[in-house]
């Protein structure tokens, strides 16, 4: 079990040498990466770079996995205390629920809309009741979907549309109160205006949360990206920072260099 | 024209195979006709066999709890009694060893040992009932009998064991089915929130499967039922309510085979006609069940709101 070193400030999540291997194939190398509060790191790269085998690194996904090797550490700042992830900081459930994550498809239960919401409440943290019930409210509302499904929560969440899926996924995610969230190309199965409603949403839970997003829309990316990494063949290859995000000419540059 | 010889020839090859595939339609609705036709003449038959003992007035004594031909008693429903008591049993043994079996193939065991549990469970279909009967015969029946400390052995809770045994692979292996077509996106997702296996299994894969639980439980059920040889072999063969575990029973599967064995025109022999209905009509409702079971649009029921 990883000691308790204290309250420290600064980033939430550290990588540090980070390599995965699938069968002995290295997918990442040697990649270090932080993460502060309040921040989007975007990672980029070509399909295969290893981009959402980083982002599964984080909360152990990649051990669901047959064959999967992992060396180097990743530590979490959670209420103050850190410690590396791989040497039980925490156990699988509580890193799962600190570490929030959503896929590229909105993976909803075939379920109503409340029980995706009421599952993992009751489940991981066995919240019931009037608690449950503000609960569920408060994490629709802070993804915009209260309005639309109020009055249906009873129906099957796969009677939603592609992008009120994804935001109840994310309002799943977030009913369990994570400290970071790794959203691995949220915004990849839906339609322009459905994406759009994310990445406002997106930029609305920055405020709150850490999040390590993976990204292929450049044009996104520019928009919701304080820091920008470029995997390529498991290794990070070049960081961006806001300052030059801003800049056209330094962009093109990245983008060139990068892809 | 090279062009209109080709369209030509396509034609052709178009009109061939409508032929053929026409001749298999006519094919395959003939043969579907003979077994509809097979089981309505199944069932005319035993209804037909069935009628003298309603127009003579006899079916009372038919449908009466008091079994010995002797003295002119013919009563089959200790029988029906044992058929579903024995069931029952076998189920409510088989389908919980069953749930645990697929929970291990599906979030516990990876790798060798789930193949391994998966090839038992395939190899277990394909011993034969008599087997576990004559296995179960030289092994259990001894221990019951010691165990219990009470009748020969050759008792209802001896055959239902084996029996949970022989229908076994059977919820196994439907319910394994149903398991593998669910999403695993879903299995990730679960994953990904936090939810440990046991939890991922109770709270998301076996609802999602409900259906598949229903039909393969229905379906062990069904294969409970009609097994006669195991009951034969194994449950004592005492036409008597089934009282306590440790009775012998008799079920109308082995009644029928004991009697058919023996006699050929008594009224026992008539009422062998009435169990066979019975039993007739007990797998069609089950089929019946399974088929709608299946046509039903939503899978997971709705649960209360708030």
């Amino acid at each position: 079990m990883e000691k308790t070193v204290g309250t420290i400030k600064g980033p939430i999540l550290f990588i540090e040498n980070l390599s995965v291997y699938f069968s002995d194939n290295p997918v990442l190398q040697d990649v270090s990466l932080s993460l502060r509060p309040g921040e989007i790191t975007v990672i980029v790269g070509p399909s295969g770079s290893g981009k959402s085998t980083l982002l599964r690194a984080v909360n152990r996904l990649n051990e669901f996995y047959p064959h999967c090797r992992t060396s180097g550490s990743v530590h979490l700042s959670i209420h103050g205390k850190i410690g590396d992830v791989y040497k039980g900081f925490l156990s699988l459930p509580e890193l799962r629920q600190r570490v929030g994550m959503v896929f590229q498809t909105p993976a909803v239960f075939p379920f109503s809309i409340r029980k995706n919401l009421t599952l993992p409440l009751q489940v991981n943290l066995g919240v019931n009741g009037s608690a449950l019930t503000a609960r569920v409210e408060q994490v629709l509302r802070d993804v915009g979907l209260w309005d639309e499904v109020k009055d249906r929560l009873r129906d099957d969440a796969t009677t939603l549309s592609g992008g009120q899926q994804q935001r109840l996924c994310i309002a799943r995610m977030l009913a369990l109160e994570p400290a970071i969230l790794l959203l691995d190309e949220p915004t990849a199965s839906l339609d322009f205006k459905s994406a759009a409603r994310i990445e406002e949403l997106l930029l609305n839970l920055r405020e709150k949360y850490g999040i390590l997003a993976v990204s292929h829309s450049l044009a996104q990316m520019r928009r919701i990206a304080d820091r920008l990494c470029v995997l390529r063949d498991g290794r990070i290859v070049q960081e961006l920072d806001q300052e030059h995000l801003r800049d056209p000419d330094a962009f093109q540059t990245f983008i060139n260099v990068a892809f | 024209m090279p062009c209109r010889d080709r369209a030509e020839e396509i034609w052709v090859l178009f009109r061939a195979s409508e032929k053929s595939e026409s001749w298999i339609e006519w094919g395959l609705l003939i043969a579907t006709c003979i077994s509809a036709v097979a089981i309505f003449a199944i069932l005319a038959l035993l209804v037909a066999f069935c009628m003298p003992l309603f127009t003579l007035g006899r079916i009372g004594e038919v449908l009466s709890f008091h079994w010995q031909p002797t003295g002119g008693y013919f009563g089959i429903l200790p029988m029906c009694a044992g058929s579903l008591a024995l069931s029952l049993l076998a189920l409510s043994m088989a389908f919980p060893a069953a749930m645990g079996i697929c929970t291990l193939l599906h979030v516990l065991a990876r790798g060798f040992f789930a193949r391994f549990l998966l090839s038992l469970v395939r190899f277990m279909t394909a011993i034969p009932t008599v087997v576990y009967g004559f296995v179960s015969v030289f092994l259990l029946v001894p221990r019951m009998r010691e165990w219990l400390g009470a009748g020969t052995g050759f008792s209802l809770l001896t055959a239902a064991l084996t029996l949970s045994l022989l229908i076994l692979p059977t919820i196994v292996l439907v319910l394994h089915a149903r398991l593998e077509q669910i999403d695993p996106v879903l299995r990730l997702a679960s994953e990904a929130l936090g939810l440990t296996p046991i939890q991922q299994m109770r709270h998301v894969l076996f609802p999602v499967a409900s259906r598949g639980i229903v039909v393969a439980a229905v379906l062990g059920m069904g294969r409970a039922v009609g097994d006669t040889l195991i009951s034969l072999m194994v449950a004592g063969n005492a036409p008597q309510f089934p009282s306590s575990h440790h009775h012998s029973i008799c079920t109308l599967t082995a009644h029928v085979a004991l009697v058919v064995a023996t006699d050929s025109h008594s009224m026992a022999y008539q009422s062998l006609f009435v169990a066979g209905l019975g039993l007739f009509l007990a797998t069609g409702l089950i089929t019946l069940f399974i088929r709608k079971s299946g046509r039903g649009g939503r899978e997971v029921r709705r649960e209360k709101a708030f």
